[in-house]
């Protein structure tokens, strides 16, 4: 057994070091989910995705509506027709039931972002060597935006897997001509049109271009792979309009509740106007492509503003330095289809996104999460060709030809590489060490700057059923009393799916009102949270004076 | 790597691609602002376009000024924000009653709160934030025309009387561009109206393309540097083996 296992490591010595980086991310963003984001979602996609989670678990796609929906529909669930339901593609509620029936669903991402670490290592490793795959695992992980948004319970961690997944057979297979690799590019992205829409309609654009671009390669049947992954496609978008004709009843009709918050200024709109074209794009604007507030420049100005928060981001690096190193392969002859493919993955989610007017700002410039592995792969790449580059200046540099080989091949990647591992001590130090904020800097733009700042994140805080247990709450119907989305989202997946558990809770929507709801759940007790203030109430429905009072019980403390 | 013919054209080629997006982005993204009072009512104009129109009877006569809001956005510019070209005009006839291109520093202005300083291109900017004032006062009509650089995040005050009396035109940039129009009355800030502003996507076309150059310049910076430590190593490598082999002859 023991000389097995032996034999097996020495053939497979390269899975040792994916495996452990894999482990190590594993192991942080579940740390970082238990301990900061307490387990909860902190974003309303994350709550509409695990209820939807809860409904797939129970072999459902939409539930009844409960009754007085203002005061029990989570904010951007749909409700029609007496049905209701999230309005995110299938494929992360799908893996979130997966978390579900384990009993854990914030540990999904996390695993998901650990198997895109092992896959960028061998992604690297393929198409470049193992520095770069390596170098490009290490980047990723100090990336506070990937610790982040790996912690969530956001798909995009989704999105990243399987935007990696979709190059890395796309690659292999104009590299191999394979129609397999093919196949398996097109169901990577298939599945990434089911949980990211328009990065996907991106990715497969730039793939197709380049089968294209393979047109004339002996060897390279290009039709016949177009063919296969087009197939593949086409079937994957199929699936995409038949799930959404099974939650909203029409192929063509997307239903996408948006806060006002997330609209952006008048201009107008790029849509054409008729037939089956415009009834598709009059579909699209709902959901916010060529929306109703869209125009080009605001398109652009938004894209202009991601692409800015990405920059800083990213890698955390100082400013000029983030982008610095990504577009040196291209500097001189060496370059490869590899690079030109990777540049092409990296601009053509900005650019896709110019068309979409509701690009909304969580953890970071959230939209363009997908192409990170390529920027960091780039960006390892522009590093590895500095070494190589500068290393071979003795071929055309006078007086220096004497030169011990070991400094071009050993001294010099030294140098760069301890060079780029101090910019990752720095990251990781500012993000995680260091308490203080440097002036005029802070959590604007839903950005996260330092590692704390995740407690409570966008406000949400799940001190509210530790509260009622503290105060022997049960079978009770709680009023949570918040101006804001999160004061009643932090709970609002307590409920259940039926809402029939020991303790329902309810947006107040102002004593009087609360009233109706009061009357419907006659067994229960009844209390109030005040979400800011941290205090609990007990509602008298009829008061000394005949009106609904309160009665103030107790002031949060949490536990030491 | 033999520097070919090949290499050196592709080399060319690329650099001077470089260097053309570099010079085309390279003054930064400039957006043109007035704000012309006249008979009661205000307009203003954002990158050439009529955006608001008001009428307010408060007087308007008084200083002007402008306060940077800091950097609680760096990602947003690519350099420093600023200020140039101020003019303030007579509405009807066009004398110039106050001109300031900062070419001679901020005399013209007194520094109110924070450090500002005029940069090596002659533009009013400030590292972090701070409010200027100027100096003259104007009367009740007049149009301020001013070049705002690398994206707005600033104040510009108009009929400003002392610190609790004046109007306020607040451009801050959440995700997209907004502004409000205040009135300042006793310290208590009273709110006119508000807009959304687009900028010309030939100036975010700028913005994103700096970006992503002079991040390029930094790379190729390092490269540079690279080159000329392994040359200085080796340098004194092979002088050193030169001269170790002159000793053994």
């Amino acid at each position: 057994m023991n000389s097995s296992r032996k034999n097996w490591i020495e053939s497979h010595p390269d899975l040792i070091i994916p495996t452990v980086l894999a482990t190590i991310t594993l192991i942080l963003c579940l740390y970082i989910n238990v301990h900061y984001l307490e387990q909860i979602p902190h974003v309303q996609d994350s709550v509409n995705n695990l209820f939807q989670a809860r409904l797939f678990t129970q072999g459902k796609l939409y539930v009844k509506t409960p009754d007085f929906p203002d005061f029990f529909v989570p904010e951007l669930l749909v409700y029609k027709h007496g049905r209701m339901n999230a309005h995110y593609p299938f494929v992360f509620p799908s893996l979130m039931a997966l978390g579900v029936l384990f009993g854990a669903p914030w540990a999904v991402n996390p695993f998901i972002g650990a198997v895109s670490i092992f896959w960028l290592y061998y992604f690297g490793r393929r198409f470049y060597n193992w520095r770069v795959g390596l170098a490009g695992a290490i980047l990723l992980i100090s990336s506070p935006f990937f610790q982040c948004l790996t912690a969530s319970m956001m798909s995009h961690a989704t999105g990243l897997l399987l935007s990696l997944g979709g190059a890395y057979f796309a690659l292999k297979a104009l590299t191999h001509f394979r129609y397999r690799d093919t196949f398996f590019s097109a169901v990577f992205f298939g599945l990434l049109f089911n949980t990211r829409p328009l990065t996907a309609v991106a990715f497969v654009l730039v793939t197709s271009l380049f089968y294209l671009g393979h047109l004339r390669v002996s060897g390279f049947s290009f039709w016949k792979h177009f063919l296969v992954f087009s197939i593949v496609i086409i079937l994957f978008t199929g699936l995409f309009f038949y799930y959404n004709f099974l939650l909203s009843g029409k192929m063509m009709k997307f239903v996408s509740p948006v806060p006002a918050f997330d609209q952006l200024p008048a201009g107008k709109s790029a849509a054409p106007h008729s037939g089956i074209l415009n009834r598709f794009v009059k579909s699209l604007r709902e959901i916010g492509v060529f929306g109703a507030h869209y125009s080009f420049a605001t398109g652009l100005s938004n894209v202009k503003v991601l692409l800015g928060l990405f920059q800083v981001t990213a890698l955390n690096w100082p400013k000029w330095l983030n982008f610095a190193w990504f577009l040196i392969p291209f500097s001189f002859l060496n370059r490869r289809k590899t690079d030109y493919y990777l540049l092409a993955l990296f601009f053509s989610v900005p650019a896709a996104y110019v068309i979409y007017a509701r690009s909304a700002i969580m953890y970071g410039p959230r939209y363009l999460y997908e192409i990170m592995p390529f920027f960091i792969l780039l960006t390892v790449r522009g590093l590895e060709q500095t070494v190589v580059f500068a290393g071979s200046v003795n071929a055309w540099l006078p007086g220096i030809r004497k030169c011990p080989r070991i400094i071009p091949e050993i001294l010099l990647p030294a140098v760069l590489y301890c060079g780029m591992g101090y910019l990752v001590y720095g990251n990781v130090h500012q993000f995680w060490i260091e308490q203080r904020l440097p002036a005029g800097r802070s959590t604007t733009f839903g950005m996260v700057q330092r590692i704390r700042s995740l407690k409570g994140f966008n406000g949400v805080k799940a001190y509210v059923p530790t509260f009622l247990e503290q105060n022997g709450v049960h079978n009770a119907l709680v009023f949570i009393r918040c101006t804001k989305w999160w004061g009643y989202g932090s709970v609002a997946l307590e409920n259940g799916i039926h809402f029939d558990t020991d303790i329902v809770y309810a947006r107040d929507r102002g004593l009087n009102n609360d009233l109706k709801v009061i009357r419907a759940y006659p067994e229960r007790n009844y209390y109030l949270v005040d979400y800011q203030r941290k205090k609990l109430f007990r509602i008298i429905p009829v008061g000394a004076s005949g009106e609904p009072e309160l009665e103030e019980i107790a002031v949060y403390k949490p536990r030491k | 790597m033999h520097a070919s013919r090949k290499t050196l054209i592709y080399v060319t080629c690329f650099h001077v691609v470089i260097l053309v997006i570099w010079l085309y982005s390279g003054t930064g993204a400039r957006s043109h602002l007035t704000i012309l009072h006249k008979n009661e009512t205000v307009s203003i104009s954002f990158g050439g376009k009529q955006i608001v129109e008001l009428k307010d009877s408060h007087d308007f006569s008084g200083k002007i000024g402008i306060n940077f809001l800091g950097t609680g956005n760096p990602p947003l510019c690519y350099a420093p924000q600023a200020v140039d070209n101020v003019i303030v005009s007579d509405p009807e006839t066009g004398r110039v009653l106050f001109e300031d291109t900062f070419d001679g520093g901020m005399h013209n202005w007194g520094v109110f709160r924070g450090k500002c300083s005029v940069t090596s291109d002659s533009r009013l900017s400030t590292p972090g934030s701070g409010t200027l004032i100027t100096r003259k006062s104007f009367p009740a009509d007049y149009r301020l025309d001013m070049d705002i650089y690398n994206g707005a995040n600033l104040d510009v005050y108009c009929g400003y009387k002392n610190p609790n009396q004046y109007f306020l035109f607040n451009f801050t940039i959440w995700r997209e561009l907004v502004m409000g129009v205040f009135r300042v009355t006793n310290g208590n800030r009273v709110f006119l109206q508000g807009h959304s502003l687009v900028e010309n996507p030939a100036e975010s076309l700028k913005v994103i393309l700096a970006r992503f150059i002079r991040s390029y310049a930094a790379g190729l910076l390092v490269l540079i540097l690279s080159i000329i430590f392994y040359y200085l190593i080796c340098l004194i490598v092979s002088l050193f083996l030169r001269k170790r082999n002159k000793v053994e002859a």
